[in-house]
């Protein structure tokens, strides 16, 4: 990246404590052990709220680490930290929205957790589309050069 | 839902509004009456208790959704700045690359 504006935003945003997306995700980590942790997690039958926080926070950094991939960059890594967080929500909502439909819920409580799980399944499918579009730009970017000749190895 | 007094005694009647008419529809009286006149005032109770736990879980629900709007937003901000420094546009919500000129002569 040759902007220096643009440089510094991302730095500043790389560089902030906590990442922007950290503290909406542990405040979800804290709504998904507070609900019936047994459909949660496989750590047996009748898993301790830390049990439960500690598998979750570990498939959680599987999933970053494998949406971030290899060597990534920090726009990249900011990217795999939002996808995280919008999956994490998603299924603290779709949990929630199912958890009411066993107990019998209202068309209206249906159609609230309907609504907004629709809604963060949108901002999630479109946080994936933002790690796609940049990722297809970082690649279309690199080019080898041979002495003074350039070879565009993908474009 | 009320009762009328009518030739001293009393009956259960509902109003219902037929286009412009207002139309009294009778229910019954006595036991029976107090009966209906009880279920219809548990319903209504039923759907206050579940309308205000709604707005409740709305509220609880809406300043995480926030937080996670604010994060999202932050980042989306920075990643549509780097796709129009690579020379892409935003065209219908799909960015595309900018075509380049052919060198005039």
């Amino acid at each position: 990246m040759s902007n220096p504006q643009l440089d510094k935003a991302l730095s500043k945003l790389t560089n902030q404590s906590p990442q922007p997306a950290t503290e909406p995700f542990r405040a979800i980590l804290d709504r998904l052990v507070r609900m019936e942790l047994s459909e949660l997690v496989a750590t047996g039958d009748n898993p301790t709220t830390a049990e439960a926080r500690s598998q979750l926070e570990q498939d959680a950094e599987l999933l970053r680490a494998n949406l971030a991939g290899e060597n990534p960059t920090a726009l990249e890594q900011l990217l795999a930290d939002q996808i995280t967080t919008c999956y994490a929500f998603v299924t603290m909502l779709d949990l929630q929205y199912l958890a009411a439909l066993r107990k019998g819920a209202t068309k209206e409580l249906a159609e609230f957790w309907a609504n907004q799980s629709e809604r963060a399944t949108r901002r999630l499918t479109r946080s994936i589309a933002a790690l796609v579009n940049v990722r297809r730009v970082q690649v279309a970017a690199i080019q080898v050069n041979i002495g003074d000749k350039q070879l565009n190895v993908s474009s | 839902m009320a009762f009328e007094k009518r030739n001293n005694r009393l009956y259960y009647y509902t109003k219902k509004r037929i286009g412009k008419r207002v139309v009294s529809q009778y229910i019954g009286r006595g036991p029976e009456a107090e009966a209906i006149i009880q279920k219809a005032k548990e319903q209504r109770q039923r759907r206050e208790t579940e309308k205000r736990e709604l707005a409740t879980l709305a509220e609880s629900l809406a300043a995480l959704d926030q937080q996670v709007d604010n994060a999202c937003h932050q980042v989306e901000t920075l990643v549509s700045d780097f796709m129009i420094e690579s020379g892409y546009h935003r065209h219908k919500g799909e960015w595309r690359k900018k075509r380049e000129q052919p060198p005039t002569r």
